[in-house]
């Protein structure tokens, strides 16, 4: 685990490191053993109960999956509000501006046409395709960006912790086994916080692609910590 | 939800088996009939194109007085429905409503195909459609022209393009939770690790992380944003359109709520005909409930009446202006000429079908919705052939008056588009969730708890 970052002391440095353990895309560092112990939750209330503990016991490289949002979790996962606002917001502004400046150029200087007398330079009467172009612009900066910050590319070989975090179930990670987090103690601390399973997430050697166990699959004892691998 | 209360409480897994059921299982009589019935009328409108470009403009029944027919009152009618769908979508999540979740991907589904659909009729009216690309303001090395900007039909190609490309945005980042619970629900067979592949590309490596949730939700609620101005924009655009000419019935500065709220109406009126079948097919009644058509029919009943008054206005300000050629169009021609069956066909649908949904059984009742569903979607169709071609019909000049009859090929045009149009429909209904699984999930299981807005309003 030497290869894993430090623990991180502020908010961006905890969501870079939480991406790294979670998502295990760094495919020139391939980790042995277990990098974080999974505990698996039936409901919303259960995650953000256990997320709530393990920020209280002292964790905070974490990450949640969920089939929906829940509201709430982001704080206590140290997570900030998303910054794509106003990135989006300038975006349309750029295209308002792109829009005018285009339309100016067109109408008044490159060819002006003379339109029943009226003056070339009409700007009100291109309020309608300034808008519009804004507003285009605006929707795909927000696509754009929203992919880009989730790290959606298309992946025919995403694997979850568990298929069911699609469906029905929960997942509260704590990096164990780097950082110096026990993963008995972090086992210890998902059960006591109501998880119905725990497992562990490794990063696969061989195929520098994580592997995640399913959940009744007990993880073979020479991957994690003894006692990391008791299921439910 | 109250009238499930004999069931037991919906769970995420059996919403997430009801819903993604339709994906896997073998597609029903009624489906193969229906898509066999749509593919039919699409092959209409593939021979109504293919003898368009071959033999020209002339097999429509278009003639110099009435420009613009089938047309230009179809396209609005397609673009009115695709307005529908983006109100369930973006505005009512701007309201904070709820139970949109029921019914929102189903309506978006009907945005983005009516909206490509509503894009073909202006393209085959320019006359010569492999020009089409002249409407842009693309560097014309043999014209030396530009679009012209001060004219509200330039207005109409961005209006129609961006809010096409946005719809189709808004709807797919939409999707993306509801595809990777497709992925993860594919067997584990030769089919089924070919669909989980295709399923984990289109989702483009969904985990539903907390850390992909937030800027998820922030996108989401942003997009209703963008999504909202665009759509009041584009109608009132096209409206506008009417609004500059002269034409008697045209000049009026009522049309862009005129159309906006007409446009909402059909639409829908288009989304009733639609979930009604899509729920007693797929038996969604747990997910589209009674309520569901209950506040779709009070929205209707609501844009309807503002329709209505509209209608009102019309004949009110033609007599109030004293304006004797407002006065001929409506209170003459619309009311008693050659196409007054159209008219008073539209008031009978429109208004006088719309009624029904004053009483609540019949906001709830299958038959019902679907009849007024039916009933508006043809008023609304006949409301924009009123305004275009009566009015063209009959302008200013006695010495232009001309009239407006269906080509066998207008005919054809005008089928072959419901079946392009319901060929995209049932078939998108068989590769995705037709209810938006993630959405429908935070509704309905969702017990308050903590204080909200931090990532989902924007």
């Amino acid at each position: 685990m030497a290869n894993l970052p430090p623990l991180p002391k502020t908010t961006d440095e905890l969501i870079a490191h939480t991406v790294h353990f979670t998502e295990g895309i760094d495919e020139t560092k391939p980790v042995k053993g277990a990098v974080a112990t999974a505990g698996f939750f039936a409901t919303e209330d259960g995650l953000l109960a256990a997320a709530r503990a393990a920020r209280a016991a002292g964790h905070t490289a974490l990450q949640a999956w969920s089939p929906y949002p829940v509201h709430g979790l982001d704080p206590v996962l140290g997570l900030q509000r998303s910054l794509l606002g106003r990135p989006v917001f300038m975006t349309a502004l750029a295209g308002f501006a792109f829009c005018f400046i285009g339309i100016a150029y067109l109408m008044v200087f490159d060819w002006p046409v003379i339109y029943a007398g009226r003056p070339y330079f009409t700007w009100t009467l291109w309020v309608v395709p300034m808008l519009e172009a804004g507003l285009l612009f605006a929707a795909l900066a927000n696509l754009k960006l929203c992919f880009a910050a989730c790290k959606l590319l298309p992946d025919p070989f995403t694997r979850l912790p568990d298929p069911r975090l699609t469906d029905d179930q929960f997942c509260l990670a704590i990096s164990a086994g780097a950082n110096g987090v026990d993963p008995v103690a972090a086992e210890a601390l998902l059960r006591s916080a109501g998880a119905h399973a725990v497992s562990t997430i490794d990063a696969g050697v061989a195929s520098g692609q994580p592997v995640f166990r399913p959940l009744e699959e007990p993880a073979p004892a020479a991957a994690s910590a003894p006692g990391s691998h008791a299921h439910a | 939800m109250s009238d499930v209360t004999p069931l037991p409480p919906l769970t995420a897994k059996q919403i997430t088996d009801d819903l993604t059921a339709p994906i896997f299982r073998r597609p029903s009589l009624g489906w193969i009939a229906g898509m066999a019935a749509a593919g039919g009328l699409k092959m209409l409108l593939v021979f109504t194109i293919v003898m368009y470009v071959w033999a020209g403009y002339g097999i429509f029944n278009v003639n110099s007085t009435v420009g613009w027919g089938n047309d230009i009152a179809s396209y609005v009618f397609w673009i009115g429905i695709a307005v529908a769908g983006t109100l369930v979508s973006s505005i009512l999540f701007l309201f904070r409503q709820k139970w949109r979740t029921g019914v929102n991907r189903a309506t978006e589904a009907m945005t983005v195909f009516a909206v490509n659909i509503a894009g073909l009729y202006p393209l085959i009216h320019t006359g010569r459609p492999w020009c089409d690309y002249w409407l842009l303001p693309y560097p014309w090395d043999h014209l030396q022209l530009w679009p012209q900007f001060k004219s509200p039909i330039v207005w109409d190609v961005f209006a129609i393009s961006g809010y096409a490309t946005t719809s189709v945005l808004f709807f797919y980042l939409g999707l993306l939770p509801d595809l990777a619970t497709v992925r993860d629900r594919c067997p584990d067979t030769l089919i089924g690790r070919i669909q989980r592949q295709v399923y984990g590309a289109l989702c483009l490596g969904w985990k539903g992380t907390a850390s992909q949730w937030r800027h998820y939700e922030r996108a989401y609620s942003q997009f209703a944003w963008i999504a909202t101005p665009l759509v009041v924009g584009m109608h009132s655009t096209i409206a506008t359109l009417l609004a500059v000419s002269l034409v008697p019935g045209w000049h009026s500065t009522v049309f862009p709520p005129y159309f906006v709220s007409g446009a909402i109406f059909g639409g829908l009126a288009m989304a009733l005909v639609l979930l009604v079948p899509l729920r007693a097919g797929f038996k969604l009644h747990r997910y589209i409930t009674d309520d569901h058509f209950d506040n779709l029919a009070k929205i209707m009943l609501g844009v309807g009446s503002i329709v209505l008054y509209v209608y009102v206005m019309e004949f009110f300000t033609a007599w109030y202006s004293q304006n004797k050629y407002e006065f001929w169009q409506f209170f003459v021609y619309r009311c008693t000429g050659a196409h007054a069956w159209s008219f008073w066909l539209m008031i009978f649908c429109n208004v006088v079908c719309l009624q029904l949904f004053w009483f609540k059984a019949l906001r709830r009742n299958p038959i019902s919705l679907l009849f007024v569903g039916i009933a508006v979607n043809v008023g609304m169709w006949f409301e924009r052939f009123n305004i275009i071609v009566l009015s063209l019909e009959q302008d200013h000049l006695p010495v232009n008056w001309n009239y407006y009859a269906f080509s066998p090929f207008d005919y054809l045009l005008l089928a072959g588009s419901f079946g392009l149009f319901f060929i995209q429909f049932l078939g998108f209904i068989r590769v995705a969730p037709i209810v938006a699984i993630a959405e429908v999930k935070q509704t309905l299981l969702h017990q308050p708890h903590a204080p909200h807005g931090e990532a989902t309003h924007g």
